[in-house]
């Protein structure tokens, strides 16, 4: 199960927001194909937000062949985001947070590693690109 | 809806039924004393003839009096009972709903407004008029023997019938003067209100019918001062008409007797100069007729003051 | 499909002052409608209006295709939450629960206990000694549990803390997603009604200004920057709702449609807020025909 949190001052609308953190959740592997997501209910009751909203991001997730609607069963996880296995996620985890604690051992601040981070993604991506 | 009346009138119906049944319960008591004490006056007079007294008929006596005179200012106080019904139960029904914005969750159920209203007023339209029966039947049992009701201001209003029509005119007064919307304005002119109306009916109610006028001689006529409500009926005026047919007041009747014994002319004197009495009044049979009439003037505007309620509850509220 | 609301020439007037006046409105059913104006702007006339507890100056009003009256069948199809959340203060929450079944056929009561239990809520203490937050939950679920097809809120998140803002805003929200009913909810605080509400009306100097389903006037309204001399060039039939001018650069908040713009301007989307404040600070752009499709 997943729990759906919200950042109003993000400038994401709602329903993206849901959307992302699906995915974010399958990417970790926090959700796998066959799980159930909470229905319109129950994500309207802890978060407070209109339910079609809810409903439009489980859409959207459907268009994508990310879940599938049972009728009156519930909506469900029909594939995973990211090809690694759990144990190789959990190797290049480990190997990034000695990265990063080296880096804050150089003296470097948060928005510091941030901007490395995604300095460094942004490079890997126009290799991969070129 | 039942359940709902009683819940919010509970207390007020509660207060209200208890002061009636210390009010009746005292004159039941009362009653019962002046009963059991004139039964030993009956003994007194019929068993010991011509012998002076005994202390416990003279006990007897004076207790019969005591009670009487008591229990006819405590029914007199009774006249002040519908006031309360009136100011507890008629004076919040709508204007605490106004008051409290709680009109805006009860007309918005599933009853409608002419229901609520009709379901309120009736149950409490219904215990009044029962409280009132009560009163009623008690203070006309416990006053016979003591006084007539009919002439008598103070006990008219509280014997018989008469009581139940009071009472619910009463509630529907208060009803309506909460259309003032303030609660405690509403009790306020209730409380004001309701005697002004019961003094309006005290000047009104000589008139409901035209009096009766009887000429009568010596062997007739009401002897000594007469009280109004006397056993033949409700008295209004005493006087004398002389063989000419003009009419002397009883003290210049007095003169025309010359009767150093009375302040008020004899029958002796009245078979002697030709006098005749003559009585204005209206006669005890007419009693259910009066007490009739001012039910109906009563129930008449209690009808009238529901139909006003009503008009303004179901479209002119707020 | 019927509207939930429809209301032509709508008026009501205090003596001689017009709450509302002129209020023609079709609101669609199964949405979370917002109903924003100032203080004093119409709305609580508007919300008593639908709920039948005011008769209108003028005009006509229908529910779901039927005029309002004071029938049983009409009064079941709608719950009403006022803005001090009125309950009987002696009464206590059971009570609450147990005149709300008295009063009406409809009513789920398992829905109800359930649902208070859930919520923690004390079930013998008297709703006068509750606090805001907790009246205001109990006056949803005896409004809930009648099983409206049209629930009128008005304002009622005024006057509580966050944390009961939220909780009584999910337990609305909820019962939206479980039982589908149109809810109007009336607030001048437009941040409450993010999120929650898919509908919005704004009414100003009780006059109806904007009525439409809210992503689609997110996407056609449009705010504009650009040099003051360029306010000149902007396409004669563009709909304007407020324009301001400051220094050398002028901003427009405008329904921008199919409109072609110089590029001059930069244009930018709008946040609910900003486009509610432009047109409540503009009383006059009510003249402005307001997308007012039913869908």
């Amino acid at each position: 199960m997943i729990d759906f949190r919200l950042d109003a001052r993000s400038g994401v609308s709602t329903y993206l927001q849901l959307v992302q953190q699906v995915k974010h959740a399958l990417r970790l592997g926090l959700l796998q194909p066959g799980d159930r997501l909470p229905t319109a209910a129950e994500v309207v009751a802890a978060l407070a937000i209109n339910p079609n909203t809810v409903l439009k991001a489980y859409r959207e997730l459907e268009r994508e062949g990310l879940v599938s609607g049972r009728p009156g069963l519930g909506t469900f996880i029909e594939r995973s985001l990211g090809q690694s296995s759990p144990a190789d996620q959990a190797r290049l985890r480990r190997q990034l947070a000695g990265w990063m604690r080296s880096a804050y051992g150089a003296g470097l601040a948060r928005e510091d590693i941030e901007a490395l981070f995604a300095a460094a993604l942004r490079d890997t991506a126009r290799e991969g690109a070129a | 809806m039942l359940w709902l009346t009683w819940r919010q009138h509970r207390w007020q119906l509660i207060g209200v039924a208890v002061v009636v049944a210390v009010y009746c319960g005292y004159l039941v008591y009362a009653g019962l004393q002046a009963h059991q004490a004139s039964q030993v006056l009956d003994a007194c007079s019929s068993g010991s003839g011509a012998g002076l007294p005994s202390p416990s008929c003279e006990s007897a006596s004076s207790t019969v009096n005591d009670v009487h005179s008591s229990m006819i200012n405590v029914v007199t106080f009774g006249n002040l009972l519908p006031l309360a019904v009136g100011m507890f139960w008629g004076a919040p029904l709508i204007s605490r709903e106004l008051e409290q914005g709680t009109y805006r969750l009860t007309f918005t159920q599933t009853v409608s407004r002419r229901r609520w209203l009709a379901v309120k007023l009736g149950i409490l339209s219904g215990a009044a008029a029962l409280l009132g029966t009560v009163t009623g039947a008690v203070v006309s049992w416990s006053q016979q023997g003591a006084n007539e009701p009919f002439g008598d201001d103070r006990l008219f209003s509280q014997a018989g019938a008469v009581p139940a029509a009071t009472w619910v005119f009463a509630l529907l007064t208060g009803a309506t003067l909460g259309l003032l919307r303030r609660t405690t304005a509403a009790i306020a002119v209730t409380l004001v209100a309701l005697p002004l109306v019961f003094a309006g009916l005290l000047f009104l109610r000589p008139h409901y019918l035209p009096p009766a006028e009887r000429l009568v001689g010596g062997s007739a006529m009401i002897q000594g001062e007469a009280p109004s409500n006397d056993p033949r009926g409700w008295l209004f005026s005493v006087s004398y008409l002389d063989r000419t047919g003009r009419e002397l007041s009883p003290s210049a009747a007095g003169t025309v007797c010359a009767d150093p014994a009375n302040t008020f002319p004899s029958p002796q004197c009245l078979d002697r100069t030709g006098l005749r009495q003559r009585i204005v009044y209206h006669p005890t049979d007419r009693y259910p007729w009066f007490q009739l009439i001012e039910m109906g003037i009563l129930l008449t505007a209690a009808g009238a003051m529901a139909l006003v309620i009503r008009w303004r509850v179901s479209r002119h509220l707020v | 499909m019927t509207p939930a609301i429809e209301s032509r020439d709508l008026g009501r007037r205090y003596r001689r002052t017009w709450a509302l006046r002129g209020c023609t409105l079709a609101l669609p059913e199964g949405r979370v409608i917002a109903l924003v104006g100032p203080n004093g702007a119409g709305k609580s006339t508007l919300l008593n209006l639908a709920a039948g507890l005011l008769q209108p100056s003028e005009g006509t009003l229908r529910i779901f295709g039927e005029p309002l009256d004071d029938r049983p069948a009409a009064l079941a199809r709608i719950s009403y939450m006022a803005q001090e959340t009125a309950l009987y203060p002696t009464f206590t929450v059971a009570e609450l629960l147990t005149f709300g079944r008295r009063l009406n056929p409809g009513w789920d009561d398992r829905w109800a206990r359930e649902r208070l239990s859930r919520l923690r809520l004390p079930s013998d203490v008297p709703a006068g000694r509750l606090s805001g937050g907790q009246r205001a939950q109990v006056a949803l679920v005896l409004a809930l549990a009648k099983r409206p097809r049209l629930l009128l809120l008005d304002e009622p998140l005024a006057s509580l803390d966050p944390v009961a803002r939220h909780d009584v805003m999910a337990l609305l929200m909820e019962s939206v997603a479980e039982a589908g009913m149109t809810v109007v909810l009336s607030s001048h605080i437009i941040s409450d009604l993010v999120d929650t509400c898919d509908w919005l009306v704004t009414i100003n100097q009780g006059r109806v200004q904007v009525s439409g389903d809210i992503d689609e006037l997110l996407a056609t309204h449009r705010l504009l920057t650009g040099p003051r001399e360029a306010l000149d060039s902007l396409p004669p039939r563009l709909p304007v709702v407020a324009h301001t001018v400051n220094g050398r650069q002028a901003s427009v908040l405008a329904r921008i449609g199919a409109h072609r713009l110089a590029p001059v301007w930069t244009v930018n989307e709008v946040s609910l807020d900003e486009l509610v404040l432009c047109y409540l600070r503009q009383p006059a752009s009510s003249a402005l025909p307001g997308p007012t499709s039913v869908r």
